[in-house]
């Protein structure tokens, strides 16, 4: 084997805060041969954007490198002086940054932040510089790239400034590309073209990747070599094909089966919701976020509302909720029309519709402890007396398998898996028929995703409540879903049993999307060690 | 609200202790400086600082870190009735406008927008103008010329709060209008008011001096700290401490509850 | 564009005719008689000859018509007589426009530099301590009275040490003084936003992509950070020449010289209504002119501004965002 191009050993990061240090890697050790793609894996926590800044010679302030080495093209990079490094980076060593939304500067033209590259490492003068950005962008994947080059990061879409960014790192033809999880705010349609663009240029180029990502499937899918971070330690290293020794996703869905006389609860017909758009000059224009939207929830079961970001699936929810009116169409609940009950009438209704938000960490009223979060609903509807409420709260904390210690602190001493296990808690208080879970576990890890997924179908199996599950990832739908709807802007463009459809998808889209799923392209998708 | 700042150091801590002692003077004033604020000494004219007269004297001998001690109370209640002014009525309109929405909220806001395109000095001046000079027309004049600023702080906070998921979450789970605005909005919003308040307490200082300064509040005999500086100008010259022994300690109160303004904002 | 400009125009417009209100509202129609207290009360004046002062300047008619006809004149640039100066209005702010002008320019001027050297050097000083110490200095420009800067120099600069005339206005030496003092606050509010506007742009993900293509610190925040970070103060520029004008009236009374804020206490003091009446519009046209200046210049340097009315119409239904 060739002499590895990086290697880092027995590297520990220190951090210190206010509240002590924190020693967020201890002895990690990777290594990259020329043109091998590396995948760092791991949770958050896990230590791996640490290596990658320190990678870059990039960590925070507040951060320490306290032992270990790392080794690029024979000079140790924790030795290496700030100015010496500042030639290293964009030319030997590039990075892809995480969030194409935020990586590019807002105020500068495209084309000028590639060239940039170019400019600061004497690799171009002013008008080649140009030029050569229009090449570069239209590699990797940009099309109609001279005019690209003129317009500002808001102008392109998520994966258009992906691609830009992608370009940006390979200006300076570096030897070493850091890619910092590039794909995981994107949606897994452009996840995949972005990741294979990313991958063809790399591999043609002869350049390393370490690529960072907390997505097992992602990195079985690209790297040569995977490397499991854990607390801070290398807890597994494989190189491809390896079986991993974690456990295979589970091949039996973990739902119950659903109840063949469940009867509709509720009917949304004809749904349709539109935005009045910031005046432009020439008339008013809509948004249509959810286009004549019809389906049915039938009692106990779980219908997955599957969508990518920005197809309407959040304002479903709203609409449902009674949060947010629709433009035209109606929701029935158990046959009756919501929009033609009284006021009263409709918050008793409110009682057996309840949500689990996406975000545990604004979902929560800070102010309060979790005991007082959970009585909330209670105490709104004036149910029970202050004791029985508090019992209820109990009940309802050990329903959800959160320690009944909990019950007195507030929500920002929690961690985010709990959170949203008090957020289930409370939506659970009113004994609800309808329970809406807007995205319930995308802000949370893996492993804790599992835990709470689990716990929702015990909860469901228990109480007999019927889930509205709306989500971008196909892979928790197939898990515990019944049945599954595809939105695609603001249409729904299939719908039917869990089953029928992953076997055998009837809309283009829907095709797309399973296929854009990672860990399509190993026999077996593993997931993470829990 | 935490009272112990979690950020800045001694800072805070010093700032309060600033405005402690400045309170102190306000209500006690005897306890600080045990002495006549008016007692004449010809023999003692415009002495500089000395550990008998901390602060020197004046031009009639008076002692003038007794007159600074005594000055507290008027420069620092007109202060307080300003800042009480400006934050009553406009947390209330700020509260009216974000709560409203709809028409009343834009034309509480134009109104707004127009208080605030006039430099709030010279509202004040003109307020002055049209009730007459002394120290609590020129406290009532600064309140209401900071009414405008308020509302606008108070409006943002309010919808800052009512868009936040917890009091969505809130409605979803079946609480009415008053229970999310009594338990979920106000508790919330107390920290950046508890902000705002020391910020307009210190602006409310410094207007409410350079506005005595100009000669519109108090009348001479009695101190207050912009006047004692005015007097303390036509003998620069000669005795500088006159002006601006008083004026650093107006300095250091907007200073420090500036940096409390800072230190309590979430 | 030219509807976007015509628009922003209506809007300044209304703004001013609502400045004019309001200072009408607070001179005029508060209960108090602006001629009693224009005489004082131990004037000797009949009640005749008060009579003959109120229909001089009009003051006997209904506040309504009072409103009416003092909006119509000041549409065509007349508002009022001074009942102290004894001349029109719009010519005592006239005369007294100039010394303002060149001072509060000179303020600015200086201002805006020392507040934007600041923050930069606040987060670009090698070392911690460093940061700390300049970083103390802003809060200091905005808690520090002018009344007291402006005292302060004279003391040091002018009675001490003899470096520039203590007041008046003749040649540059003169504005030396009374433009640091009014600078001061000006820079303490630009190195405030400036500073707090860096930092936040330090955060952004942009700035590790600009350290990782290879630039240097200072000059990531030379050519990343300081564009972004200048918009939020490039906003509070209209607070800012409105808070100069009211300095201007606290510091050329410490520095004695003439002026627009000479003329407000005079005014004041006077309880001459009209004119200070006309300086409140002067101040609010001040304040409408500079941000409709900013708000035609914004597009320039962010361009998110820019493209937002630009979004082609046409299409009546748009289903992705």
């Amino acid at each position: 084997m060739t002499a590895p191009l990086l290697r880092v050993s027995g590297l520990a990061v220190r951090y210190r805060s206010r509240s002590g240090d924190v020693d967020a890697l201890h002895s990690a050790g990777i290594e990259i041969a020329p043109g091998q793609t590396v995948a760092v894996v791991g949770e958050s926590g896990s230590g791996k954007s640490t290596l990658a800044h320190a990678v870059l010679g990039l960590l925070p302030d507040a951060a320490r490198i306290v032992a270990g080495r790392i080794d690029f093209d024979g000079m140790d990079l924790t030795r290496l002086h700030e100015r010496a490094f500042t030639t290293l980076r964009g030319r030997e060593i590039a990075l892809v940054p995480q969030d194409p939304g935020t990586g590019l500067n807002p105020v500068q033209r495209i084309g000028d932040q590639v060239a940039e590259v170019l400019r600061l490492h004497d690799l171009a003068g002013a008008r080649d510089a140009a030029v050569r950005t229009v090449g570069l962008l239209e590699e990797a994947g940009v099309p109609e790239p001279a005019l690209r080059a003129r317009q500002y990061p808001h102008e392109l879409s998520g994966g258009l400034r992906q691609r830009a960014l992608i370009a940006m790192a390979l200006a300076g033809r570096p030897r070493l590309v850091v890619a910092d999880e590039p794909t995981s705010a994107l949606d897994v349609t452009v996840q995949q073209h972005v990741l294979d663009r990313l991958e063809t240029l790399t591999r043609a180029s002869g350049t390393a990747v370490l690529l960072i990502t907390h997505d097992l499937a992602v990195a079985a899918d690209r790297a040569d070599h995977i490397v499991v971070l854990s607390g801070g330690r290398v807890v597994e290293a494989h190189d491809r094909g390896e079986v991993l020794c974690a456990p295979a996703r589970r091949t039996v869905p973990r739902r119950p089966p659903a109840r063949s006389d469940g009867d509709v609860h509720v009917r949304a017909e004809a749904l349709v919701k539109e935005y009045p758009l910031p005046r432009g000059y020439e008339g008013d224009q809509v948004l249509r976020a959810v286009d004549d939207v019809t389906f049915e929830l039938r009692r106990g079961e779980t219908f997955g509302l599957v969508g990518e970001s920005g197809s309407g699936k959040s304002t479903i929810a709203r609409i449902l909720l009674g949060l947010t009116p629709p433009t035209s169409g109606r929701v029935l609940v158990d046959g009756r029309d919501v929009a033609a009950l009284s006021s009263r009438d409709r918050r008793q209704l409110r009682r057996t519709v309840q949500v689990v938000h996406q975000n545990p960490y604004a979902s929560l009223n800070p102010r309060m402890d979790v005991a007082r979060i959970v009585q909330e609903p209670l105490a709104s509807f004036g149910i029970g007396t202050r004791a029985e409420r508090r019992a209820r709260a109990a009940e309802l904390l050990d329903l959800v398998r959160l320690p009944a210690v909990l019950a007195r602190r507030r929500p920002h001493e929690l961690s985010g898996g709990q959170r949203q296990r008090v957020a289930i808690a409370r939506a659970l208080a009113l004994r609800p028929l309808l329970l809406v879970c807007d995205e319930p576990v995308s802000a949370l890890d893996a492993s804790v995703q599992t835990q709470l997924v689990d716990l929702l179908v015990d909860l469901q199996a228990q109480l007999d409540v019927t889930y509205l599950f709306i989500t971008h990832d196909l892979a928790l739908v197939r898990d515990l879903a019944h049945r599954v709807g595809v939105l695609e802007r603001g249409r729904l463009v299939e719908q039917g049993p869990v089953d029928r459809l992953f076997a055998d998808p009837g809309h283009a889209y829907t095709r797309r999307l399973l296929a854009a799923v990672p860990g399509s392209r190993t026999p077996s998708a593993p997931t993470l060690p829990t | 609200m935490r009272l112990v700042p979690r950020r800045g150091g001694s800072a805070p801590v010093i700032s309060v202790l600033w405005l402690t002692a400045a309170a102190a003077a306000a209500l006690t004033p005897g306890l600080l400086a045990p002495g006549d604020p008016s007692a004449v000494e010809p023999a003692n004219r415009l002495r500089p600082p000395s550990w008998q007269h901390l602060f020197g004297t004046d031009e009639l001998g008076r002692d003038l870190f007794t007159r600074v001690v005594h000055g507290a109370s008027i420069s620092l209640t007109a202060a307080l009735v300003a800042t009480a002014v400006g934050l009553v009525l406009g947390s209330a309109l700020g509260l009216l406008a974000g709560f409203a929405r709809g028409w009343t909220d834009t034309g509480v806001m134009r109104v707004v927008d127009v208080l605030l395109s006039i430099p709030s000095l010279l509202l004040s001046l003109a307020l002055i103008a049209a009730l007459g000079p002394g120290v609590w027309n020129v406290a009532v004049a600064v309140g209401l010329a900071s009414v405008a600023a308020c509302a606008r702080i108070m409006r943002s906070e309010v919808l800052r709060v009512r868009e936040s998921l917890f009091v969505e979450a809130a409605h979803a789970g079946g609480a009415r209008w008053s229970r999310v605005l009594l338990r979920h909005v106000l508790p919330n919003a107390t920290g950046p008011v508890a902000a705002l308040a020391a910020l307009e307490f210190g602006a409310a200082i410094l207007a409410v001096s350079a506005l005595s300064f100009l000669g519109y509040g108090v009348q001479p005999p009695d101190p207050e700290w912009g006047s004692l500086v005015a007097t303390g100008r036509d003998f620069l010259r000669e005795a500088w401490w006159l002006a601006l022994l008083p004026g650093c300690t107006v300095a250091l109160t907007v200073l420090a509850s500036n940096r409390l303004a800072r230190a309590v904002r979430p | 564009m030219a509807r976007y400009v015509l628009a922003r125009l209506t809007q300044a417009a209304f703004v001013l005719w609502a400045a004019y209100t309001v200072s009408f509202v607070v001179l005029f129609a508060l209960p108090g008689d602006p001629v009693a207290l224009m005489v004082g009360p131990d004037a000797n004046v009949t009640e005749e000859q008060m009579a003959a002062i109120r229909s001089q300047y009009g003051l006997d008619r209904p506040l309504a018509v009072q409103y009416l006809a003092g909006l119509a004149e000041a549409t065509r640039g007349d508002l009022g007589d001074s009942m102290q100066a004894r001349q029109p209005v719009t010519t005592a702010i006239a005369e007294s426009f100039g010394p303002t002008a060149k001072l509060a320019g000179a303020a600015l001027v200086v201002g805006t530099a020392a507040g934007v050297l600041l923050a930069l050097l606040a987060m670009l000083a090698p070392r911690p301590w460093q940061r700390t110490a300049l970083l103390t200095l802003p809060p200091l420009g905005v808690a520090v009275p002018s009344f007291l800067l402006g005292l302060l120099l004279l003391h040091l600069l002018s009675f001490r040490w003899q470096l520039f005339p203590a007041s008046g206005d003749d040649g540059w030496r003169s504005l030396v003084l009374p433009a640091l003092t009014m600078a001061a606050p000006a820079a303490g509010v630009i190195a405030q936003v400036l500073a707090a506007g860096l930092r936040q742009a330090g955060r952004e993900d942009y700035m590790v992509t600009a350290r990782a293509k290879g630039n240097s610190r200072p000059r990531a925040y030379a050519r990343h950070a300081l564009r972004n970070a200048a918009l939020p103060a490039l906003t509070m520029t209209g607070l800012l020449v409105g808070g100069l004008l009211a300095g201007s009236v606290v510091v050329e009374t410490v520095f004695a010289r003439p002026g627009l804020g000479r003329l407000t206490t005079m005014a004041v003091s006077a309880q001459d209504l009209a004119l200070v009446q006309g300086l409140v519009l002067v101040g609010a046209a001040l304040f409408v002119l500079v941000n409709l200046a900013v708000d035609l210049l914004y597009p320039l340097l962010d361009p998110r501004v820019a493209t937002a009315p630009r979004r082609r119409a046409g299409v009546r239904q748009i289903t992705a965002l």
